[in-house]
């Protein structure tokens, strides 16, 4: 039984700044979907003709680099605004965790918030009152419950907020990277909660850069970029092709290195510069985060020229490795190296354990 | 299991599927109406005695420069003041209702009529702590009472919570939208009190016509001869109350195109 469904779901967003005055609209003249269709330049596809169905009771995540669409589609999800094209068919009761905060007041207390937001959930006062101990148990805030949100930590609104969207036992929960944020228990005690819904007939929805949460909790995964399905199917599949699509054309010359031995990366640096030059270098293992990083600055009379990073020890363990740097303060992380470790003797690396080697003995 | 909703592209959503919603999340209007009244007085000092000094500020000029003699003026004056401070109040809240929530537009799904409904319901509470005012002054200013004043009073009242509704539906919508709306509401309110028959009684040959242009008109001469004359309403009620909703119908179902992607634009 399907319990979410987008049938070709195309979604444009207006291009240019999120709101509009009067004086645009004499400019441009009155825009019409008609005008904005012929008008590609105007709009750009956040989701084209996107299609899936997740089964009740299933966990769904969607993986994808950033910008592909996947926050679009959990917002059509939870449908806080329209497709443009196309249909989403939702079963039940929808519970969003879409950010952080999501409706919270900071004037008002965390009891007077969890009424607005409960009530949008769907939840009756009754319902909400019956369930008020497990949620405030859960969130670990019964001291603070009667102050005032603006005073709470981000952690305690980030408590507040997940409580209060799972707390409704929602038939669709849909979680975007929210758990990215807060203590790293309470940050397990959601992924549990997550997974203890799920085992009661929770169907969830879930996008993440954290590709090895994705592994443990879904068991299907779509894989969205530039607003298209890429994959969708068993998780493993669909992380695999995730990577091999960040690998990109490299994968096949990719170079084969043994544990500690030297490794020099070469960065070129940009052409033209406005003062220093600073670089971020980050070495994945397929996940978003970096398992290692290094960072330097250069003057501008480097520009143009090739940095060079040496490693003298590679401090990694067997397994496939991207190597990412990123010029200026807020450059965009581009691949520059892709390299895979083997180590012939050790057993396989199970997956709980990370990628970095560093010298230890065992008594 | 619920069956499945679809949410489809384009166009406005039927009224009646939009109606069942809001009515289905009528616990989402009222707790957005209690917030909004929360929020307001959560850092005031004063409180609600705002609502009673607010009318009673408006009267002091009126009083000192335009009085005009005639028994019952002045209670018939502060009445059409306190109907008007909940028009204005409702209208002006209403309209930025959606720009107010933006965040919570942008991040959850609920009826979007439902903060635009609540503000305009949250303006009541100021409403009845005025009228409790002129009960209480109402008398010493001249006011008379008759067996029209209550059921003239609540269709003047509920005339205007009608014309607040209709008005701040397409407006919140459309200050979405278009943020010239915020710049341009308070003079338009302004223009609005000047045509509105608050400083002066609804009389004359224009009556008629400025109760069908104007649709504050009829609700607001219905209230003041209920409060301070205790006559029934005229002819203005009807008149102004069919503006109101040709203004209703267009404006929702303008309302109701723009709802689906409101998210997008906020």
């Amino acid at each position: 039984m399907v319990a979410l469904e987008f049938v070709s779901v195309t979604k444009r967003f207006r291009s240019g700044p999120s709101y509009r005055a009067l004086r645009d609209l004499r400019r441009t003249g009155r825009s019409s979907p008609a005008a904005e269709r012929t008008e590609p330049g105007r709009v750009r596809p956040a989701l084209d003709e996107v299609s899936f169905a997740v089964e009740r009771g299933e966990a769904f995540a969607v993986i994808g680099p950033n910008g592909a669409g996947k926050s679009t589609a959990l917002r059509l999800a939870a449908a806080i605004t329209a497709p443009t094209a196309g249909e989403v068919r939702v079963a039940g009761r929808v519970g969003a965790l879409i950010e952080v905060g999501a409706g919270i007041h900071p004037e008002l207390t965390g009891r007077e918030n969890i009424a607005l937001y409960g009530a949008i959930l769907g939840l009756r006062r009754r319902e909400l009152a019956d369930r008020f101990d497990e949620l405030v148990a859960f969130a670990e805030l019964d001291a603070a419950l009667d102050r005032p949100v603006k005073h709470y930590s981000s952690g305690m609104q980030l408590r507040l907020g997940f409580a209060i969207a799972t707390v409704v036992a929602p038939d669709v929960l849909i979680v975007d990277e929210a758990l990215a944020v807060g203590d790293a228990r309470f940050q397990l005690r959601c992924l549990e909660r997550m997974q203890a819904l799920v085992r009661q007939g929770t169907t969830l929805l879930y996008v993440s850069h954290d590709l090895a949460t994705v592994e443990s909790t879904c068991r299907r995964a779509m894989l969205l970029i530039d607003g298209r399905v890429h994959a969708v199917g068993d998780t493993a599949e669909t992380v695999a092709a995730y990577l091999r699509w960040v690998d990109g054309p490299a994968a096949a010359s990719r170079e084969l290195r043994r544990p500690g031995e030297p490794l020099t990366i070469e960065v070129p640096l940009p052409a033209r510069t406005d003062g220093p030059i600073t670089v971020a270098l980050g070495v994945r293992d397929g996940h978003a985060w970096n398992v290692l990083g290094a960072t330097a600055s250069f003057g501008p009379e480097r520009a143009g020229t090739v940095a060079r990073c040496h490693i003298d020890a590679l401090p990694l363990a067997a397994g496939v490795y991207q190597i990412f740097a990123a010029t200026s303060r807020d450059g965009a992380w581009e691949l520059v190296h892709s390299f895979r470790v083997a180590d012939d003797g050790a057993e396989p690396r199970p997956a709980w354990l990370p990628p970095v080697a560093f010298a230890h003995r065992w008594e | 299991m619920a069956e499945l909703r679809t949410i489809r592209a384009g166009g406005a959503v039927p009224i009646g599927t939009a109606l069942a919603a809001l009515w289905d999340q009528r616990e989402v209007v009222r707790a957005f109406a209690v917030r909004s009244v929360r929020i307001r007085y959560r850092q005031a000092v004063f409180g609600v005695a705002w609502a009673v000094a607010q009318p009673l500020a408006l009267l002091l000029p009126y009083l000192w420069f335009f009085r005009r003699d005639g028994e019952g003026a002045v209670a018939a004056t502060l009445a059409a003041l306190i109907g008007w401070q909940y028009l204005s109040q409702a209208t002006t809240n209403g309209a930025g209702a959606l720009v107010n929530e933006a965040v919570l537009v942008r991040k959850t799904a609920f009826a979007r009529e439902a903060p635009v409904v609540a503000a305009v319901g949250a303006a009541g509470v100021e409403l009845a702590v005025g009228l409790v005012l002129f009960v209480v002054a109402g008398p010493l200013l001249g006011a008379r009472w008759g067996w029209a004043t209550v059921p003239g009073a609540l269709a003047g009242v509920l005339g205007l919570a009608v014309v607040a509704l209709a008005c701040s539906l397409p407006l919140a919508a459309l200050n979405a939208q278009y943020r010239d709306v915020r710049h341009a509401l308070p003079f338009a309110v302004l223009v609005w009190l000047f045509v509105s028959p608050v400083f002066f009684p609804l009389d004359g040959r224009r009556r008629l016509l400025l109760a069908v242009l104007n649709p504050a008109a009829g609700p607001l001469e219905t209230l003041r001869r209920a409060l301070a004359g205790g006559e029934p309403p005229t002819l203005a009620l009807p008149l102004s109350l069919g503006t109101a909703t040709v203004i209703g119908v267009l404006g929702y179902r303008w309302f109701r195109r723009q709802a689906p992607t409101l998210a997008d634009v906020l």
